[in-house]
């Protein structure tokens, strides 16, 4: 027999059998349904954190403090930029921030904010577009201008345009002083999974202030939690890290208080936890896929006993056991293969409305789709030899005499 | 010949039961014959006809099908046999449920890798032959029990075989279906066909132009019929007798 026309008499005789055949190839349906929206998760979540990290466009390296509690003599300052600038001349980009709360009031509506206070250069370390205005200058930075940068959210809830520049708010700070700053520039909104969070009233609102400005608001506290540096890409991180914090730890007079590290160790650790993560559940979506064999072969199991007797009569037209065994198997591969396109097309679509209510593009590779449909295939022939062979062992007269 | 079997003997074995089921058995049809076998149940009928039919194998002894010598072939050899030599028809029809009687017919031939517009055409050729065309598309269930036994028939005639063999053909049917599937077994048989039919029914065996009769596994007796009855004859009388009657 053709492999052609066991094609077809498979076909006709799962036909016969639409519930039963539908119900068995669920299971496989599930499993390779999870695996491509697995991947596609996975893929996609590591492609949009590999681009938040290009758009940085450079390696980020950040000098930060070796113990929780360092004395006011070991404490970062901004006039250790000079210090770095100097022992590394190769960095392309210098900047720090220092967070705080605060409260802003507008007309009579208050909202609290988290206070970014930091430098010219900061808006070259993380993407950030203006929407409109301008960010801190140098200027502001030297001059401790009260002047303040907001995002679109804010500028559209409070002001009911984007174009705030010019306005003015009042700010309260942890202190409790009062201070009127004028609005400066808005930032792009980020259309994103932040979105839902940056756009809520009970939300702080993020705000940006010259660093000097925040500092004489907050009890004139000049301690940096951390100075960022970026590099060229080429650049030997590890080393530039190195030297920047023997200089610093030089001019304090101090030993091993300091510690360099970067963005390529952060996104490392990143995918790493993802594919930890996106490994367990392929395990998970892998069991299923056997579980949902195992009902296949049991179908198939079945479905020999109830056709004992054509088996025998068509041993006894002259069918040999290849036939039969091509008959089964056939059965089995067409019951895994159209599962595994339904099971194909559903994690496409789960995929993307996934990539979607989350935001990120949909990566669905074409080599996980054609592994995953010839991996199907491959299981409905593991799964069809042991029923095929039974059928094909049985003996033709007492086939023929099964009621 | 078509068939010559010497000394064949077909011994079960069920654990330390033993049955001697055919015992030194001898028999020779020629080309064109029309043979029943007749004898009381458990005589070794079936046991005969499935090793003619290379369903199983004899214990001992030598079965020589159109020259060529059974015992030494192997299962695809066997299969093949199967296949182009021999037709079955069976007492309980045997059709698949699922296809339609052309289907059914076609089956043999898929296995003897015949293309599928060669397949329609010898198909629909032996349904013409039992004179079936009209109902090839229908499936067995809407079929009576000599219809179907019909299908049976052209699907046991479309590799050419060179022996039909049919155990208790007409045992499921009325005598009038039989007498049909006779006179079907009669009109190939005329166009060189050859027959053996097994049947506890000495009427039909009167059809037939040979009995052989068997008892506890031994052939006892293999008579010539004189004059065989022509069941294209009997099915005149049998209506005017139901016409009679109604
Ligand atoms: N598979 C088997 N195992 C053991 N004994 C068997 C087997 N098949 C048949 N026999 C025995 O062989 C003998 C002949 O059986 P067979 O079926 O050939 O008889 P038969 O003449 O066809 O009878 P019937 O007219 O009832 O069909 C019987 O005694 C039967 O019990
Ligand atoms: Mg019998």
């Amino acid at each position: 027999m053709s492999f052609f026309e066991s094609f077809l008499q498979a076909l006709e005789s799962l036909k016969a059998n639409k519930l039963r055949s539908i119900l068995t190839m669920l299971g496989v349906i599930m499993g390779v349904f999870s695996i491509i929206t697995i991947m596609a998760i996975g893929n996609a979540t590591e492609r949009y954190i590999d681009s938040q990290f290009e758009r940085i466009g450079a390696n980020l390296l950040q000098i930060g403090y070796k113990s929780l509690n360092a004395d006011s003599s070991e404490w970062l300052k901004l006039e250790d930029f000079e210090t770095i600038k100097k022992a590394a001349p190769e960095i392309k980009n210098i900047s720090t921030y220092i967070q705080q709360l605060g409260t802003l009031r507008i007309d009579t509506k208050t909202r609290d904010a988290l206070v970014y206070g930091t430098t010219a250069q900061y808006k070259d370390f993380t993407p950030m577009e203006m929407a409109t205005g301008r960010f801190i200058s140098d200027f502001d930075v030297s001059s401790r201008s009260k002047v303040i940068v907001v995002d679109e959210y804010f500028a559209k809830r409070y002001f009911n345009k984007v174009d705030a520049v010019g306005e003015v708010v009042r700010f309260k700070s942890g202190t409790g002083a009062n201070y009127n700053l004028k609005i400066i520039g808005v930032t792009k909104a980020e259309n994103d999974l932040m979105a839902g969070m940056l756009d809520n009233e009970n939300m702080p609102t993020y705000i940006y202030m010259p660093i000097t400005t925040v500092q004489q608001m907050y009890y004139n506290n000049k301690r940096l939690d951390s100075i960022m540096v970026s590099l060229d890409k080429d650049v030997d991180y590890i080393e530039v890290g190195n030297r920047i914090v023997r200089a610093l730890e030089l001019s304090k007079g101090k030993d091993d208080i300091y510690i360099s590290y970067s963005t390529q160790d952060a996104q490392k650790i990143f995918s790493s936890i993802i594919g930890v993560i996106s490994g367990v559940l392929l395990v998970i979506a892998v069991i299923t896929l056997i579980v949902g064999g195992i009902g296949i072969i049991n179908i198939l199991l079945v479905s020999v006993t109830e056709r004992i007797r054509e088996i025998g009569i068509r041993k006894a037209l002259g069918a040999q056991k290849k036939d039969i065994v091509l008959q089964f198997i056939t059965e089995s591969i067409i019951m895994t293969g159209i599962s595994g396109l339904i099971g194909i097309i559903l994690g496409v679509i789960g995929g993307n409305i996934i990539a979607q209510v989350v935001n990120i593009p949909p990566a669905v590779d074409v080599p996980v789709i054609v592994m995953a449909f010839l991996g199907s295939i491959l299981l409905g022939l593991i799964f069809g030899v042991y029923p095929a062979k039974k059928a094909a062992d049985l003996d033709p007269i007492e086939s023929l005499r099964y009621e | 010949m078509i068939i010559d079997i010497k000394n064949l003997d077909k011994v079960y074995k069920n654990g330390k039961i033993e049955v001697r089921a055919l015992k030194k058995v001898n028999l020779s049809v020629e080309k064109g014959e029309l043979i029943s076998v007749m004898g009381p149940s458990g005589s070794g009928k079936s046991t005969l006809m499935n090793i003619l039919g290379c369903l199983d194998r004899a214990t001992s002894g030598s079965y020589i099908l159109d020259g060529m010598e059974i015992s030494k072939l192997n299962e695809v050899e066997l299969a093949k046999i199967r296949n182009l030599k021999i037709g079955f028809v069976f007492q309980s029809f045997n059709l698949l449920p699922r296809m339609t009687a052309l289907k059914n017919v076609e089956l043999p031939m898929i296995y003897a890798r015949v293309s599928a517009k060669e397949r329609r055409k010898r198909a629909e050729y032996a349904l013409e032959r039992v004179g079936l065309k009209d109902r090839m598309h229908h499936k067995p269930n809407e079929m009576s029990g000599g219809q179907k036994q019909r299908v049976a028939i052209a699907r046991a005639l479309v590799n050419d075989p060179a022996i039909i063999l049919a155990d208790e053909p007409t045992g499921n049917l009325d005598s009038f279906s039989g007498e049909e599937i006779m006179a079907v077994f009669q009109g190939l048989n005329r166009e060189g066909v050859t027959i053996v039919l097994v049947t506890h029914e000495p009427d039909i065996a009167q059809h037939t132009n040979r009995i052989v009769s068997f008892r506890d596994g031994i052939l006892m007796s293999d008579v010539k019929v004189e004059r065989p009855l022509d069941a294209r004859e009997v099915m005149k009388k049998l209506r005017v007798e139901m016409e009679a009657v109604t």
